[in-house]
Parts: C-alpha cells; sequence; structure tokens
C-alpha cells in the first residue's frame, strides 16, 4: 500500500530540453500571435512572448498581410533578443510570381512558368537578406532555379506567351481543384471510418 | 533415439513475455544444449586469415580510385581556377564550425575578394595532379580547405581574416605559381606594399649597373694622364 502511495506521489521524469541561442522561424506578416506554434517556441525560451509580437507587428507594418517571413530571433541570456526579420520565403515568392497556389504534388508535374527575368528580380529581392550578402547574383539565382524544381515551376529563358500561360493556367486550375476535392473526400472518408 | 535422450533436456517452460525482457546472460546450461542439439547443420566454414597490412592495401587501393562524378568534379574546379585567373591560394587546416557560422564567413572572405573552398583532399589532389602544385600534397592531411583570391595583395588579408577566423589556420601558401611558406607569407603581409618590394629590387639592380659603368669609366678618364706621365718621364730620360 505504502508502496503504491509512493509511485503515485513519484513525480515523472522532467527531461530539461536545453534550446539554443538561435530561433528559425516562419511568421506571418502582422499576424504574430500567442497561440502555437509561435507561442510556445517562445515561452519555452523565456521571451515575453505579448511583447514579442507587438514588436513584430510593428516591424512588419510595412508588408502585406499574411506573407511569410523568416526570421531569425537570437535569445541572450538575459532574456532580451536579437530580432532579424528576412524577406518573405522564396517558395511564397515564387508561387506569386507563376500565379500558383499549390506546389507539384507527383513527380515530374509542371504547376506553373516562370523567366529568367522573373527570378533576376526576385534574386534581387533576397540579396537584401543578411544572409545573402556579398553572394554573388548569380548564385542566388542557381539557388532559385533549384526550388524552382522541388516546386515544380518550369524556368524558360524566352518571355511567356500570355495567351498560352492563361490557356495553361486554366488548365493547371481544374487540375488543382480536382486534387483538393481529391483530398477533401479522403479526408472525409478517414473522418467516417468506425474501425 | 535423439527424442529420448533430448527430453530431459527440452524441459524447458516457454513464457511468452515481452520481447524487450532482458534475457539471462549466459543463457541457462539447459538452454545452451537445447540450442546446441537444435542447431542446423551447416556445411562447415573456412576461416580465411587475410594479413592486416593486405586488408590495408586493398583499402587504401580502393580509396585511390576515382569515380566519374569524383573526376568530374575535380575537373569543373580545376577549369574554375584557370578561368578565375587565381594568382594566390591558401592551403588551410579546416576544423569543424556550424554550419551558420561557416556560410557568414565564407560571405565575409568573399566581400575582401577571397574565395572560400572545400572540397575534400581526395578531389583537390585531383585537381593539382600533373601541375606544380601537386607538391602541396604532403599538407592535405585531414580536413583541408582553400582559401583563392586574385589579387598577389590578398596575402595580406587573407592572414588578417584567417587570424580573427578559429577554425581555420593556414598551412601553406602559393603565389604565382611559387610555394611561399607561412614564415615568408607573413614577412611579405608586414610590407605595406608589394611594390615597395619591386622598387627596392630595381633600385638593387639600378645600383649595380651604375657601379660597372662608374668603374668602367674610372678607367677611360685614368688612361689619358696616365699615358701622359709616361711620355714625359720617357722625354725627361732622353733629355
Amino acid at each position: 500500500m505504502a508502496s503504491k502511495g509512493a509511485a503515485r506521489v513519484r513525480k515523472k521524469e522532467i527531461v530539461k530540453v536545453v534550446h539554443g541561442a538561435l530561433l528559425r522561424t516562419n511568421i506571418k506578416a502582422q499576424m504574430a500571435s500567442a497561440a502555437p506554434p509561435l507561442g510556445p517556441q517562445l515561452g519555452q525560451r523565456g521571451l515575453n512572448v505579448a511583447n514579442f509580437c507587438k514588436e513584430f507587428n510593428k516591424e512588419t507594418g510595412h508588408f502585406k498581410q499574411g506573407v511569410p517571413l523568416p526570421t531569425r530571433i537570437t535569445v541572450k541570456p538575459d532574456r532580451t533578443y536579437d530580432l532579424e526579420i528576412c524577406t518573405p520565403t522564396t517558395t511564397w515568392l515564387l508561387k506569386q510570381a507563376a500565379g500558383i497556389g499549390r506546389g507539384k504534388a507527383s513527380k515530374d508535374e509542371i504547376v506553373g512558368k516562370l523567366t529568367v527575368k522573373h527570378l533576376y528580380e526576385i534574386a534581387k529581392i533576397k540579396s537584401r537578406d543578411k544572409a545573402l550578402q556579398h553572394v554573388p547574383l548569380e548564385q542566388i539565382c542557381r539557388m532559385l532555379i533549384k526550388t524552382c524544381r522541388t516546386l515544380g515551376i518550369d524556368v524558360q529563358y524566352h518571355d511567356l506567351d500570355p495567351v498560352e500561360l492563361k490557356e495553361f493556367l486554366v488548365a493547371r486550375k481544374e487540375k488543382v481543384d480536382a486534387q483538393l476535392k481529391d483530398l477533401a473526400d479522403k479526408k472525409a472518408a478517414k473522418m467516417l471510418r468506425t474501425t | 533415439m535423439l527424442n529420448q535422450s533430448l527430453r530431459p533436456l527440452v524441459n524447458v517452460q516457454v513464457r511468452s513475455v515481452s520481447s524487450k525482457y532482458p534475457r539471462p546472460t549466459p543463457r541457462h546450461f539447459k538452454r545452451r544444449l537445447f540450442e546446441a542439439a537444435l542447431k542446423p547443420e551447416l556445411p562447415p566454414t573456412v576461416n580465411m586469415c587475410i594479413p592486416p597490412g593486405l586488408i590495408k592495401r586493398e583499402h587504401t587501393g580502393k580509396s585511390k580510385e576515382y569515380s566519374d562524378v569524383e573526376l568530374a568534379l575535380s575537373n569543373l574546379v580545376r577549369d574554375w581556377m584557370v578561368r578565375e585567373e587565381f594568382r594566390v591560394m591558401a592551403v588551410c587546416q579546416f576544423l569543424p564550425v556550424p554550419g551558420r557560422t561557416l556560410w557568414f564567413a565564407k560571405n565575409q572572405l568573399r566581400s575582401k575578394n577571397i574565395e572560400f573552398r572545400s572540397y575534400g583532399n581526395k578531389i583537390l589532389k585531383k585537381i593539382f595532379d600533373k601541375t606544380p602544385m601537386s607538391s602541396l600534397n604532403t599538407v592535405l592531411v585531414g580536413n583541408n580547405a582553400i582559401l583563392l583570391a586574385k589579387d598577389i595583395s590578398a596575402i595580406k588579408s587573407i592572414l588578417q581574416e584567417t587570424d580573427k577566423l578559429n577554425w581555420i589556420e593556414p598551412l601553406v601558401m602559393m603565389a604565382d605559381g611559387r610555394i611561399v611558406d607561412m614564415v615568408d607569407a607573413r614577412e611579405l603581409a608586414k610590407l605595406s606594399s608589394l611594390e615597395d618590394l619591386r622598387a627596392h629590387t630595381v633600385q638593387l639592380l639600378g645600383q649595380q649597373v651604375a657601379q660597372v659603368t662608374i668603374s668602367l669609366d674610372t678607367v677611360t678618364r685614368h688612361l689619358p694622364s696616365l699615358l701622359d706621365s709616361h711620355i714625359s718621364t720617357n722625354q725627361e730620360a732622353k733629355k
């Protein structure tokens, strides 16, 4: 009996996670809130979440609401922090430029089309990042081409034909709608499954 | 017959316990006998003893072979080095460092016109193969990286930058096809400009030329006076 009581009293072994000084997250512009996942991430590192959200939302006032911004937060031992807000994520920029909302779902699927001019402009935006300072523009463009490949965006040298692009985007939209419908059906079937 | 002889041995209780339950080691002697009796009969295996040196030789022989990808990479890097016309190269010891620190340091070095590259010693040896740089193979031990620069005065900036970073240590430098050891490189780095050295050399050479002309001139200048004195002494003797 006594042993049972002792077992009940015994606390769970708490494994203390030692967090590093650097926190890398993507936060949507003007939409930082104390809700998960951001709130707990900051809270575990001992930061004042409300103040952080306020500062972040103020700093990102010049961005369109909801733009995903890679953020690097360096937490100091005295619980102060350095906030580094980078330019919007490469995938977001590429998807916006291509006019698509969804990357490729299967191998060898082409979801959008871009020209090297688009990439050059995006590279110029990305080169403002702290991490990409002094990196040649050519190298940034090469990185962008790699990202395009993972997204399923076709990069071409010549200018896009507007008529052809419109046809492509319409066809693509139908395909994406079908994909999303399929996914929703699968999800519904999973919810209804009893076994 | 076999069944009868095994019967006392097979009397091992079969317990259905979790596989995570630690089995007693060594196993009970009954269990060991049981397992020995039920061991499948396999053809005898012949254990070959290979001398350790032979294994090592095979291993090193294999490690020296280059795959197509490695050859292509080494060709690519060699072509790039030739195309970019690098004049200074420093082979450095490269210690482990967090990726983020390395990335920022690379960018910092690039801002000083120094290119940081680390391909592994196997590739580097292939790049340096059949070039004057092949004599640098002796320093390619462990983890190495190379710093490249287009300007000869970058020796100074390479030393300045590597002194700031504790995870990179230059071992030897190469400037215009000439190997410069670290002592000499530090001496060169002390100079305000390498133009000083050139001026000094020109001055030394100029001094030599001037000395030669002066010494030749003195003979020609002295010759008439000598002849005059000789004639005058001859005339006095005749009188």
